[in-house]
């Protein structure tokens, strides 16, 4: 499958700060870029869009090395802050008219559609509308283009579970064209597990896995037993194995291999959190 | 690019309202006691105030960041700006040229070449300060190009106001230049025009070099 999105080697180096990751991200997925706040994410999407000048490596989006020479192919791009950039004064027609004059392909029936989707009013002024309305409604302006790549940091932060799960399901909508791609950037791994096929995660700007879902899901595990037998789990075979009230538990990352070698010892799914929990412990082990 | 012009003018709306009933209000004050361009530079510093607002706007909602990512170079955007500048002093000019004309006539005094080249100066003074303060706003942000503009009307002022009081013997001994209002005005109109466009140069390369957050 042709890669949308190709991150290799990518450095980006700010006092106390350095950001150093690989990935890539097929055509036709929803990647979830997962860290802790301040872990890089925000400073690869300002990579990726051509917002901040990158130190070395290579990136490549829409097979365009750098967007600030070929401006015009943000026209495919539709990108999402953490935060609403439109000034409060204005109302979502207001909005519409000024995109629209700006983007060749603006869709007007489009975006009014995806207004009503999200019930968002098309007269009232930004000013009034709550924190999720803003979120809703710069999704809506991004997706108002018909663009083919989704760029969005954070989009479901501080928004109630309904307003997020109407967000991921129009997420999950416009991936349904297999050219369409969505790099999605949060720490809420719940939503990441509900429409992620591939999950990118970044901890202090480094690339510590990138990884289909599915996989990751299926592989990993939680060695768990009772704690006189800790000492029985042989040197790396788990990931920040801790003693807990009730015994000892685990990361494993082949929960199949693991359950042959340790008949005796439970192992249990790892959700998406839990993966990344242990994995954050293994690096801060290692320092 | 115009989507960006437009974007200014909708958020600046209720200023621009403002902006005129205030312009009106103290035009008839001033007229009243016989001063009939009074309106020419009050326009002209609403107007840069109003830019100002603008760029305020702009920078608050981290607006140059997402126009950054709209399919636009950044040298339009640059362009954009000095563009809502220019259209802002238009509007402006417009509405001392009107209150000025009606303020003449109403005086019975009838309104002359001289009359015009005076309603001129005041949006190129305006505009000459744009040309300083639009780098700065690139450079240093809102805040910074505030007083920037403080500092562009204010220090000259200042200066003639101290030289008035403590040695106006200097100013007479300015040599007098045979000069008409239409002159000035001409070569105002050169000097804006050249500050413009190197102010326009100066603001697009900052903006190219700028990482936006």
């Amino acid at each position: 499958m042709e890669n949308i999105l190709s991150v290799t080697k990518l450095r980006k180096e700010y006092p106390g700060f350095h950001l150093e990751m690989t990935f890539q991200m097929p055509q036709g997925c929803i990647m979830g870029l997962v860290g802790a706040n301040g872990a890089g994410k925000s400073t690869v999407m300002r990579l990726l869009l051509g917002l901040a000048k990158p130190d070395g490596g290579e990136l490549e989006i829409l097979g365009c090395r750098d967007l600030n020479r070929q401006p015009a192919l943000r026209e495919e791009i539709g990108v999402v802050f953490d935060e609403c950039s439109f000034p409060e004064s204005l109302c979502p027609n207001q909005i519409a008219s000024v995109l629209g004059k700006i983007h060749p392909r603006w869709d007007g029936p489009w975006f009014r559609e995806l207004l009503k989707r999200l019930d968002l009013p098309e007269t009232k002024a930004i000013k009034d509308f709550s924190r999720g309305m803003k979120m809703k409604l710069s999704i809506a302006a991004a997706m108002g283009h018909r663009p083919r790549l989704l760029l969005l940091d954070e989009p479901t932060s501080g928004l109630d579970p309904i307003v997020r799960g109407e967000v991921l399901d129009l997420f999950l909508d416009f991936i349904q064209e297999e050219d369409h791609g969505v790099l999605l950037s949060s720490h809420i791994t719940s939503d990441l597990e509900k429409v992620a096929d591939y999950i990118t995660f970044v901890n202090k700007g480094k690339t510590l896995l990138t990884e289909e879902k599915d996989t990751l899901v299926e592989t990993y595990g939680i060695l768990k037993g009772p704690a006189a037998r800790i000492g029985e789990v042989a040197p790396g075979d788990a990931i920040g194995l801790t003693q807990t009230g009730h015994g000892f538990e685990g990361l494993v990352r082949n929960k199949t291999a693991a359950a042959e070698k340790y008949p005796d010892l439970i192992v249990d799914r790892a959700n998406l959190e839990e993966i990344i929990l242990y994995l954050v412990r293994e690096g801060r082990e290692k320092k | 690019m115009t989507g960006l012009i437009l974007k200014d003018l909708y958020t600046m709306k209720k200023t621009l309202i403002y902006l005129v009933a205030v312009v009106v209000l103290f035009t008839a004050i001033y007229s009243s006691a016989g001063d009939s361009h009074f309106s020419d530079f009050f326009v002209s510093i609403m107007v840069v105030s109003i830019l100002i607002s603008t760029m305020s706007y702009d920078e608050f909602y981290h607006w140059d960041r997402y126009a950054a990512i709209l399919p636009l170079s950044r040298r339009r955007i640059v362009g954009a700006k000095y563009l809502t500048a220019l259209l802002l002093f238009g509007m402006g000019g417009l509405i001392s040229l009107g209150i000025s004309v009606a303020v003449q006539l109403f005086q019975g005094r009838g309104f002359f070449m001289d009359d015009l080249a005076l309603v001129a100066i005041g949006p190129l003074v305006g505009m000459l300060g744009a040309a300083v303060i639009l780098p700065c706003y690139y450079r240093f942000g809102a805040q910074k190009s505030r007083f920037v503009m403080l500092a562009f009307y204010g220090i000259p002022s200042i200066l003639l106001v101290l030289a008035l009081k403590f040695a106006p013997e200097s100013l007479n001994n300015v040599p007098e230049i045979e000069i008409t209002p239409a002159g000035i005005a001409l070569a105002g109109a050169a000097l804006t025009a050249a500050a413009m466009a190197v102010s326009f140069l100066v603001s697009v390369r900052i903006l190219e070099r700028k990482e936006l957050k």
